[in-house]
């Protein structure tokens, strides 16, 4: 078994004033998936997040990458964020340039890369988010789905092996959200790694290849998406709720709509073309 | 919901270099201060607000904005020169007169080198600025702090309007004492969100392997000499012309 690009072992964290964000967490992500961080509003997702960048120094517990220690020191730190690439809840926490070009380059020359080896990133950075023709724009003007990919363009171009983002759909309209994870999806099929938290389950369903729930500031459960929402066990008492594909499935089977043995599909466009294809089978 | 600011991302010379906008505006303004005759300088207010509206096609509702504050001070800046009283040496007494002309020249000359600073405000991004003060070797703590007031700034102005719309959503602004409440209410709130707001960037941008220095790049651009050179001959030949009127006047 291969060893985990990004691991967090009995992590703790405490906020001043003792507020617990997180209260042992252990997670290991492994090179190439794509895991959401699942739980409802105040679970420590946003910590554990900040946590495995190096932001945060926990209280105890570690942070390995590829198996090696975190250092919190200037190169320890560098290291890490040569390799995770964070995007925060709201972009326009980590837009300060005046322009979108100026903007992406902030992250590559802190790598220390070339001014050209630099211009070519954030070159490629724009053309892959659709940014190229937004270049001179000041941040502040753009809309929030654009705000959002100017920030995952600062991400990409530092080309780091893992990606972690905070509730990457947050305020976006649902045309922003597909595009948003379309460019997602083809940064993962590129091989980085990816790290979201969220509340949305449909998302989380759909989506991940693998499920961590948080409750109270722990991971209380950790699967892939059918096994977390199968039962509902995991998800029950977490302040969440089961898909709504899952919903329809649910439904569906008591009057034996939907056979037991067939595998609940987990986007809306599978269980669409799922119903038609058991519709011709009872017309035939 | 954007915060103000004179630049017109509109404009046609947004992609021009901004050392030739530099030496546009910069070498009108020497004119504004130095031309002696009031003829040059109708000309030169001319030319530029000709230029800047006509072939960069700034809004004029930008340039006019940006022309108003300083065109009221400068009105009443001229009222002085205008009534200029005083003690008459030979008789001893009292006496007012009007200057319409000296005033009318310190409006006109003020008017002239404000469309100048103009011009270049509304063609000019921020960025390009700081590129072109990075370009002459400018101290770079004054344009990363030039940067980051700017950037807080246009923060600090959305959080304004956003706190004053949710006051006025709730009937904060309903009286003349509830304005006073909600306006009190507001700068009390605005230093700890301000702080906040501080605080969370430094975290975005520790993310992004900030530490200590914002370096970044510009787009690269390419100074257009012929253009400089037309630009730079306008100025030669509008100077000499004010030479040429400023011995006439003599």
């Amino acid at each position: 078994m291969s060893e985990p690009i990004l691991e967090a072992r009995n992590v703790e964290y405490a906020y001043p004033g003792g507020i617990v964000g997180l209260a042992g967490v252990t997670l290991a992500v492994d090179a190439g998936e794509k895991l959401a961080l699942l739980g409802a509003n105040g679970c420590g997702k946003t910590t554990l997040l900040l946590s495995l960048c190096g932001v945060l120094k926990p209280r105890s517990g570690e942070v390995r990458l590829s198996g090696r220690l975190v250092e919190y020191t200037r190169a320890g730190l560098r290291n890490l964020r040569q390799r995770v690439g964070t995007l925060l809840q709201d972009a326009d926490d980590q837009l300060f340039a005046g322009s979108i070009y100026e903007d992406v380059s902030f992250g590559p020359l802190n790598l220390g890369c070339t001014e050209a080896e630099t211009r070519q990133r954030v070159e490629q950075a724009l053309a892959a988010m659709e940014l190229t023709d937004l270049g001179d724009r000041p941040p502040y003007r753009l809309s929030g789905g654009q705000k959002k990919r100017t920030a995952l363009a600062g991400v990409a171009a530092m080309k780091p092996a893992v990606i972690l983002l905070d509730e990457p759909t947050a305020n976006l309209d649902p045309h922003a959200s597909t595009d948003l994870l379309a460019l997602l999806d083809q940064m993962h099929g590129q091989g980085t790694t990816i790290v979201f938290s969220t509340h949305d389950v449909d998302l989380a369903y759909a989506w991940a290849d693998r499920i961590a729930v948080l409750d109270g500031g722990r991971v209380s459960a950790c699967g892939s998406p059918e096994e977390i929402f199968g039962d509902g066990q995991a998800v029950r008492g977490s302040g969440l709720r089961t898909p709504w594909v899952l919903d329809v499935v649910n439904a569906l089977q008591p009057s034996a709509l939907w056979p037991s043995e067939l595998r609940p599909p987990r986007t809306p466009a599978a269980l669409v073309k799922q119903l038609a294809a058991m519709r011709i089978e009872n017309v035939r | 919901m954007n915060a103000r600011e004179i630049y017109d991302p509109d404009n046609r010379w947004r992609l021009r270099h901004p050392a030739e906008k530099a030496v546009f505006a910069g070498g009108m303004l020497l004119l504004s201060v130095a031309a002696p005759s009031g003829v040059v300088l109708g000309v030169v207010l001319a030319t530029v607000t000709a230029t800047t509206l006509l072939l960069a096609a700034v809004s004029w509702r930008k340039f006019a904005g940006g022309m108003a504050a300083p065109f009221g001070f400068l009105l009443v800046g001229a009222i002085p020169v205008l009534v200029a009283s005083g003690v008459n040496p030979d008789t001893q007494e009292a006496e007012w007169r009007l200057d319409v002309a000296a005033a009318g020249h310190l409006v006109l000359r003020g008017l002239t080198a404000t469309a100048c600073l103009v011009s270049f405000a509304t063609t000019t991004s921020l960025p390009e600025f700081l590129g072109l003060l990075r370009a002459i070797r400018c101290p770079e703590v004054l344009t990363e702090w030039m940067l980051l007031t700017y950037r807080f700034s246009q923060s600090l102005l959305l959080t304004v309007a956003s706190a004053h719309l949710a006051q006025q959503l709730r009937l904060g602004l309903g009286s003349p004492r509830a304005r006073v409440r909600a306006a009190g209410l507001l700068g009390a709130n605005l230093l700890p969100r301000s702080f906040e707001k501080a605080k969370r960037l430094e975290r975005g941008l520790e993310c992004r392997g900030y530490d200590g220095q914002l370096r970044t790049l510009s787009p690269r651009r390419r100074v257009s000499w012929p253009v400089l050179g037309l630009v730079v001959a306008v100025q030669i030949l509008l100077a000499a012309w004010a030479v040429a009127a400023g011995r006439g006047n003599l």
